[in-house]
């Protein structure tokens, strides 16, 4: 028999794939986007195909949150709650019309707007891992076993990279329309090649963050 | 137990770099048969895609060691330590044989062992074919149901995998046509119901996984 705890679980799994695997294009993709060799055309073209795959680790990581909570509830968790519980996933409903219209309307001033208040979503949430859960866990609030404090300690640190990622590849966007309009020149490639390293240890840092993350999901190590 | 809980995640990890890097292979392909761009814009995301699709195959190839190593460490298969020596050795070895074809250039150095790899496929999908079949039959090897049921759609992917070769050798003698006489309606329709073929057992992979992910962490009662 199929419960809902497995489908939690199997959903899980799958954002995990879609996430951490999905990201092997998108950061392979970059690297060929500040190959001087290839034509501006052939960047355009790899730059759409970066586009659509990083779809998928963008809703993944507004998705893994939610889906994470609702495993929990399985593990009997929240059941103060009851029903209420399903209003987990309102924040994250709005995050992804958000995160849809920063990259929908980039560029634009309501795309600004949409950025800022995915901003806002993410602090919110960051705060809520960091300090909402070491309150829930050292004060007693509800029982949470370290490994479920550890998980969100993780995701929390995801987020941050995530964080990183997007200050420091802030700079290539605006340098590659230039590339686009002006065509290649040392500075220009310069600024894409200092952009794509730059963004590389928050990306390393990121996969570890997931990989750790479903290894303690996996093991469930307690201290 | 820390082995246990490492292996399984080892396990997972394949399963997430398997399906997940198939998603970028499946879409950049679709700018590799596209007569819009120019061939050196094709040829480049043609290398990308196969660069990208070294993670499926990869992780394919690891799925031998590590799956069967989880098996016997859940004794789900009594098998003896050198058995699993075995498996390792087995799956490292065609890793390297894997890696080699991509890194090799040399297209009469490869063909031989190309031919290999197809046979070792073809050896491999009838072995565990048997192996799921006695299991489902008689208990053995496999000592659980769902078990050899994972074992079956895996190696009814390693089919698909050989379908995908089979089915896309038309595409490499147009694709490398196009980059010598250039583009033509012709050979970009030839390109594209060879890909057509393709695609359609890639999905039919995608399928197979997920329900073999799926029995993994239900266990059903067969």
């Amino acid at each position: 028999m199929i419960d809902s705890q497995l489908i939690w679980l199997i959903l899980h799994v799958f954002i995990l794939v879609y996430w951490l695997g999905a990201d092997i294009t998108v950061f392979y993709g970059s690297t060929q986007l500040i190959n001087k060799k290839n034509s501006i055309e052939t960047r355009l073209a790899i730059i759409k195909i970066i586009s659509f795959v990083n779809w998928f680790p963008n809703i993944a990581n507004i998705l893994i949150f939610p889906v994470g909570v609702m495993l929990l509830v399985g593990l009997g968790y929240f059941s103060e709650l009851g029903n209420f519980i399903f209003l987990v996933w309102v924040p994250f409903f709005l995050w992804f019309f958000f995160i849809t219209g920063s990259i929908t309307q980039r560029g634009t001033l309501v795309g600004k707007v949409y950025v800022f208040l995915d901003t806002v979503m993410r602090v919110i949430l960051i705060l809520f891992v960091f300090v909402g859960s070491s309150l829930l866990y050292f004060f007693e609030i509800i029982f949470i076993q370290d490994w479920v404090l550890l998980k969100f300690y993780i995701y929390g640190t995801v987020l941050i990279c995530g964080f990183g990622i997007r200050f420091s590849f802030s700079g290539f966007a605006p340098a590659f329309q230039r590339l686009i309009e002006n065509g290649s020149t040392i500075e220009i490639e310069n600024k894409l090649r200092a952009s794509v390293s730059r963004v590389k240890p928050w990306v390393l840092a990121l996969w570890i963050g997931l990989v750790l993350l479903s290894y303690v999901g996996i093991s469930k190590p307690g201290f | 137990m820390f082995l246990e809980s490492i292996i399984v995640w080892l396990h997972v990890l394949l399963f997430v770099y398997w399906l997940g890097g198939d998603l970028g292979v499946f879409y950049s392909s679709r700018f590799r048969n596209s007569a819009n761009y120019d061939i050196q814009t094709r040829q480049l995301i043609a290398r990308i895609t196969s660069n990208i699709d070294m993670a499926p195959k990869t992780t394919m190839v690891l799925m031998i060691p590590i799956g069967f190593s989880l098996v016997a460490i859940k004794n789900l298969w009594l098998m003896p330590d050198w058995l699993i020596i075995f498996f390792w050795l087995f799956g490292l070895a065609w890793l390297a044989l894997v890696w080699w074809l991509h890194l090799t250039k040399d297209a009469k150095k490869k063909a031989p062992w190309a031919k290999f790899d197809l046979i070792l496929r073809y050896i491999l999908c009838a072995v565990l074919v048997i192996f799921s079949i006695t299991s489902l039959l008689y208990q053995y090897p496999l000592v659980e149901n769902w078990l050899a049921l994972k074992v079956l759609l895996f190696a009814l992917t390693i089919f698909c995998g050989i379908m995908i070769r089979i089915s896309v050798k038309p595409y490499i003698l147009a694709f490398a046509k196009v980059i010598q006489d250039g583009s033509s309606p012709e050979i970009e329709k030839q390109l594209n119901e060879s890909a057509a073929k393709a695609r359609m057992w890639v999905k039919a992979i995608w399928v197979l996984i997920s329900i073999a992910a799926l029995i993994g962490i239900w266990k059903p009662i067969i």
